[in-house]
């Protein structure tokens, strides 16, 4: 086995890990599988492009960025979804279709579709390790990026478990109307999930952007691997989640070397066929049986 | 004193009139039911009350209209309400299902949660205190842990009422809290009421079908039949009323 191959897979994988948790946690709260997740994040990508222009450090920009894509998650939770509540899950996986086009087409128009570059957080000398024999080498924004999932995963676990919010939002995903008549203010809890989702999403966007290079449809690959992840660790867990997110970075590594790099993006689809078929409880979630 | 008045309260679904015209005053202290055959529309009246259904009318809470408010600030001015199938979290603890109710009560920020400040402990220790006494007067403090769902399902009607109450309401609404138990559950579950009624002070506005306990225990009966009220009175005057055993002839005999 190549542990080489492992390592950076995982270091993939935490990338789409944190867009996997993003859209789990949408999915958990309002039901809603958000096709619209990564290019929410791209656009907060060149909001903090623009400030970079205005002089200010790539973390401070991503600072920045992080209250920016709060705010664009408010909106769009506030004047598509909410109003749209009622209709079926088919009719709302459309609407987030729909604004996912309407987002990339907005940064071609306002920011045109031609590659920008964008630097990383932290630069530096990379890390080099020497591990059963096989060299890695490790990007000091990869390191991050795992650290920051790592980060992000503790908090919101503690979060959902210890706070009142956290409990709210828990009950909300569990039961809607059951949890307004315990005087839980659920469109507020609603429009929270979609800014901490929205933050996840510019988080991975703007970490992944040294690779990816910023454009419009800079969040595409990100979001179908996410989708995976998600699939994959069964969609009702956030764990699940993170776990699949880091399997399927390997997976894809794995498979790049001993198939061949044209395999990569078939892959992803692949599973998400096969998961949905054998398991679609995902390998992470539980089978939640119903009692008669 | 008057706690809740409804007033003139319609609500349609499609062409069906659900409820209509109804009118009905509670009196604060006193268990008021409201009973009638299945699709009399009772239930939707507590959901009107609650605002989670579309409805035209007035609905009054201690001299305050609540009738354009929105269901989770009815919740916090403080009523209560049940299911009639049961509607706990399934997936939580016992313990979080009862912190849930206490959702309005708890007064911690978010500020405060992120900086562990002294009133966030204040308040968790208050709800906690607060779910113990609730799960110590309805017997449920050794099932604290377990995840409402593997639960008996008496024991998850208790519960239920148990999270109602831990926002510490002035009114409750029961929606047929002994439908599914065992005659000794029941029995358990008048107690139960009249505890809460003369211990917690919290009025009980009661939905129920088994008539042993709603003549036993009410002080007040609303008798509804196709959406309208067709008697009102106390237990006796009720059993002696002929519209309502037109009404309920054929159906349920008591």
């Amino acid at each position: 086995m190549n542990v080489n191959q492992i390592i950076l897979g995982i270091v993939t994988g935490s990338y789409y890990s944190i867009v996997a948790l993003g859209i789990v946690l949408i999915y958990k709260v309002s039901g809603i599988v958000n096709f619209a997740f990564g290019n929410m994040g791209m656009i907060t990508v060149y909001i903090a492009l623009q400030l970079l222009s205005l002089k200010l450090s790539p973390v401070g920009a991503f600072l920045a960025a992080l209250p920016a894509a709060a705010l664009l998650g408010c909106i769009v939770e506030r004047f598509t979804m909410r109003p749209l509540k009622k209709v079926s899950h088919g009719s709302m996986l459309i609407v987030t279709l729909s604004i996912m086009m309407i987002l990339e087409g907005l940064a071609v128009q306002i920011w045109g579709a031609d590659y920008k570059g964008f630097p990383e957080l932290i630069s530096g000398k990379p890390f080099l390790f020497r591990i059963f024999g096989g060299l890695v080498l490790l990007r000091r924004q990869d390191i991050l990026a795992l650290s920051i999932l790592a980060g992000i995963s503790l908090i919101i676990f503690l979060f959902l478990r210890t706070t009142k919010i956290g409990l709210a939002i828990r009950a909300t995903s569990e039961d809607e109307e059951a949890s307004m008549l315990m005087g839980v203010d659920t469109a507020k809890i609603s429009s929270m999930t979609w800014m901490i989702a929205t933050a996840l999403s510019t988080t991975a966007a703007i970490l992944g952007a040294p690779k990816t290079y910023v454009s419009p449809s800079m969040m595409i690959h990100y979001q179908i691997e996410g989708f995976t992840a998600a699939v994959l660790g069964g969609f009702e867990s956030m764990a699940g989640a993170i776990m699949g997110g880091l399997l399927l970075g390997v997976i894809e590594n794995l498979v790049s070397i001993y198939l061949g790099n044209e395999f990569k993006p078939t892959i992803s689809l692949l599973i998400i066929v096969i998961v949905l078929m054998i398991k679609p409880e995902g390998l992470f979630g539980k089978k939640r049986g119903v009692r008669v | 004193m008057e706690i809740l008045v409804v007033e003139d309260l319609d609500v349609w679904f499609g062409g069906v009139h659900a409820v209509d015209h109804l009118h009905f005053t509670v009196m604060e202290g006193e268990i008021h039911s409201i009973i009638g055959p299945n699709g009399a529309g009772k239930t939707t009246v507590f959901n009107a009350i609650m605002n989670i259904v579309k409805k035209s009318g007035r609905i009054f809470f201690k001299g305050m209209d609540i009738s354009h408010l929105k269901t989770h600030e009815i919740a916090s001015l403080g009523i209560g309400r049940t299911f009639q199938n049961v509607n706990l979290f399934k997936y939580m603890t016992v313990l979080d299902n009862l912190l849930v109710g206490y959702h309005t009560k708890a007064n911690a920020t978010f500020l405060d949660e992120i900086t562990f400040s002294k009133k966030l402990f204040q308040s968790a220790r208050k709800a906690l205190i607060k779910a113990f006494e609730i799960a110590d007067v309805l017997e449920i403090k050794n099932r604290l842990g377990v995840i409402a769902n593997l639960l008996p399902y008496g024991v998850q009607k208790i519960v239920e009422i148990g999270r109602a109450l831990m926002s510490e309401p002035s009114v409750l609404l029961l929606d047929e809290p002994a439908a599914g138990l065992s005659e000794s559950e029941t029995a358990w579950l008048y107690q139960i009421i009249s505890r809460i009624k003369d211990e917690m002070k919290i009025t009980p506005i009661l939905i129920e079908h088994d008539m042993k306990l709603v003549m036993n225990i009410s002080d007040r009966i609303t008798v509804m039949d196709f959406g309208k009220k067709i008697a009102e009175g106390s237990p006796a005057e009720i059993e002696k009323n002929p519209e309502v055993l037109k009404a309920y002839l054929g159906g349920v005999v008591w």
